[in-house]
């Protein structure tokens, strides 16, 4: 059972016991108040064990409005019942301020910040100085990847969408080289979109926009794009779902939904074989103990035909020490490098043996692309498929 | 500034650095009706001046949510013919806003009234002792919009009342790294 007014719905979701709110509760009408907080408390009296009220779609909420969830806290809180969980996102500032403040004035009621949880693994990528790194791997992949963009369907005059954006250089690319009506590049990590609003400045682009914002719960319209793309992201997450599900609402029917994925058996070079297989094996496994896939590349033919898209297409974006400039490369190995051994070592407090090993590792994979007889590939996949009509 | 003035010139944000960085001029019967307009302006304001911040959508976010609270508040019991001054501006790591109307006298005072028990008070036991009273009881529930900003904002507020003008002038003042916190 919903209830919807002017702006905002309030849903059920049994499987959590979560009550969704979405829109903007600004309800100046007593009427609307009281309809708010009988659902909370119908709801509160079905239910046993912990209720959770998610604010992660809910844009603005006045005071009016958190009268009404006032109201229904109380109710909850003397009857003792249950306990109450507030869920906000750390991308809407009213959430940390007011419910947070709810929380730490009355016991029995806690706030949680979803998207800390959800992008605990991304949280290691969030800071500016990962970056240069994604502007690497954006030199590395960008002239094979504008073709692939364009067989893959990304037209001029297109809306499109890039979420998990990282620091905007692709879309801005997009925006530029491809014309599309507009690129909306959205991304979690406050620096990386403040870097791609400071490129978009400098480089004067009009048809793109960038928001800081959570890829789980976007605060878009369905059915709002042409071409909704996820580049190199979807390994990142341990629930990967919980972001497709959003990529396919805000699709148009007909649209094209485009991700790419990384995986690290493809990686290989001459010489030092042996070695660079080992330590992108071990690379990957610790991926794995962080929550990521990095072999996620082979399954996103069977992600997108078990999400019933159509004409499913599937190519490989290979850079190699002969198509691209050594130098960006070794400075790509370089950053994976220190990700690998110094944040996600100490993340997972490996071994000092292992990490040293992980160090020479990198380090023979740097020797092979420095050699001018060396050569060595970092190939990733590009999958898209068609949302039924 | 003081928490209450009631004698001098009314307090825009008009300064020798120059005027505010957004000032809209517009007539209280408009809100009255129609309350969408609440949510129309807050929002307007708030998406303009966020292309001042780094931190655009945390900013917009913020901004709009202190104006619905600060319009709604002035504009519900202001004289309905007259204009609502509704002022925006950043300066040296604050954010500024100002709403100015004219008001009856009577509820002069109790805006007086409020601003000096937000100003005096724990914020804390206010706030608390608000949200435990019955908030459907007019006189309560008309507190929480400013409480809210004081407590849950760290809003610093202030007003310029001219009785015999009928004139209030609402200061809200909130340190900019509120947008990051």
């Amino acid at each position: 059972m919903n209830i919807t007014g002017e702006r905002y719905t309030i849903s059920y979701d049994p499987v959590d016991q979560q009550v969704n709110f979405e829109g903007v509760l600004r309800p100046v009408n007593p009427s609307d108040l009281e309809r708010i907080k009988d659902y909370l408390i119908d709801l509160h009296d079905k239910l046993d064990g912990t209720m959770r009220l998610s604010f992660r779609k809910m844009r603005y909420i006045n005071s009016a409005g958190l009268r009404a969830v006032v109201g229904f806290l109380k109710y909850a809180r003397s009857s003792g019942k249950m306990t109450i969980k507030l869920v906000g996102s750390k991308v809407l500032t009213w959430e940390g301020k007011s419910l947070s403040s709810l929380a730490s004035l009355w016991s029995g009621i806690d706030f949680i910040v979803y998207d800390d949880k959800f992008y605990e693994s991304q949280g290691l990528i969030e800071d500016a100085s990962f970056i240069p790194l994604l502007r690497n791997q954006t030199r590395l992949l960008w002239q094979q990847e504008k073709e692939i963009l364009r067989k893959h369907g990304l037209r001029e005059g297109m809306k499109v969408a890039d979420i998990c954006c990282g620091c905007g250089d692709v879309a801005l690319l997009i925006a530029r080289e491809m014309k599309p009506s507009i690129v909306v590049g959205l991304d979690h990590s406050a620096p990386a979109i403040e870097y791609a609003v400071g490129l978009q400045r400098e480089f004067k682009v009009k048809n793109a926009d960038f928001k800081l914002g959570d890829a789980t719960a976007l605060m878009m319209d369905d059915e709002l794009f042409d071409f909704v793309m996820c580049r190199l992201s979807i390994q990142i997450f341990s629930k990967p779902q919980e972001i497709l599900k959003e990529l396919y609402r805000i699709l148009k029917p007909g649209g094209r939904l485009y991700l790419t994925g990384e995986d690290y058996d493809l990686i290989v070079g001459y010489p030092n074989e042996n070695e660079i297989r080992t330590v992108y094996n071990k690379a990957g496994k610790y991926g794995t103990d962080m929550g990521m896939d990095l072999y996620n590349g082979r399954k996103l033919y069977s992600t997108l035909t078990g999400m019933r898209m159509a004409g499913v297409k599937v190519d490989y974006i290979s850079a190699d020490t002969v198509n691209s400039d050594r130098k960006v490369f070794a400075e790509m190995i370089t950053s994976w490098r220190h990700f690998s051994a110094e944040k996600i070592g100490k993340t997972l407090k490996i071994p000092p043996m292992e990490h040293d090993n992980l160090l020479d590792g990198y380090d023979a994979h740097l020797k092979t692309i420095r050699n001018l007889l060396g050569y060595t590939t970092w190939t990733v996949v590009a999958a898209s498929g068609e949302k039924q009509r | 500034m003081r928490p209450i003035q009631t004698d001098g010139p009314t307090p825009g944000l008009e300064t020798e650095a120059g005027p505010p960085l957004m000032r809209l001029l517009l007539r209280v019967n408009d809100f009255v009706l129609d309350w969408r307009r609440y949510n129309l302006v807050s929002n307007y304001m708030a998406e303009y001046s966020s292309y001042f911040f780094e931190q655009k959508d945390r900013a917009e976010n913020l901004i709009s949510s202190v104006f619905y609270e600060l319009i709604g508040h002035i504009s519900s019991c202001a004289n309905r013919d007259s204009r609502i001054d509704i002022q925006f501006s950043v300066r040296e790591g604050w954010l500024l806003f100002a709403i100015s109307a004219t008001i009856p006298r009577e509820e002069l005072r109790w805006l007086k009234e409020l601003l000096e028990e937000i100003e005096r008070g724990d914020l804390d036991a206010s706030y608390r002792s608000l949200l435990e009273a019955d908030l459907s009881v007019p006189a309560v529930y008309r507190k929480m919009g400013l409480i809210m900003l004081a407590h849950d904002y760290r809003a610093r507020l202030s007003a310029r009342l001219d009785e015999k003008e009928g004139m209030a002038t609402v200061h809200a003042v909130i340190r900019q790294e509120e947008i990051d916190t």
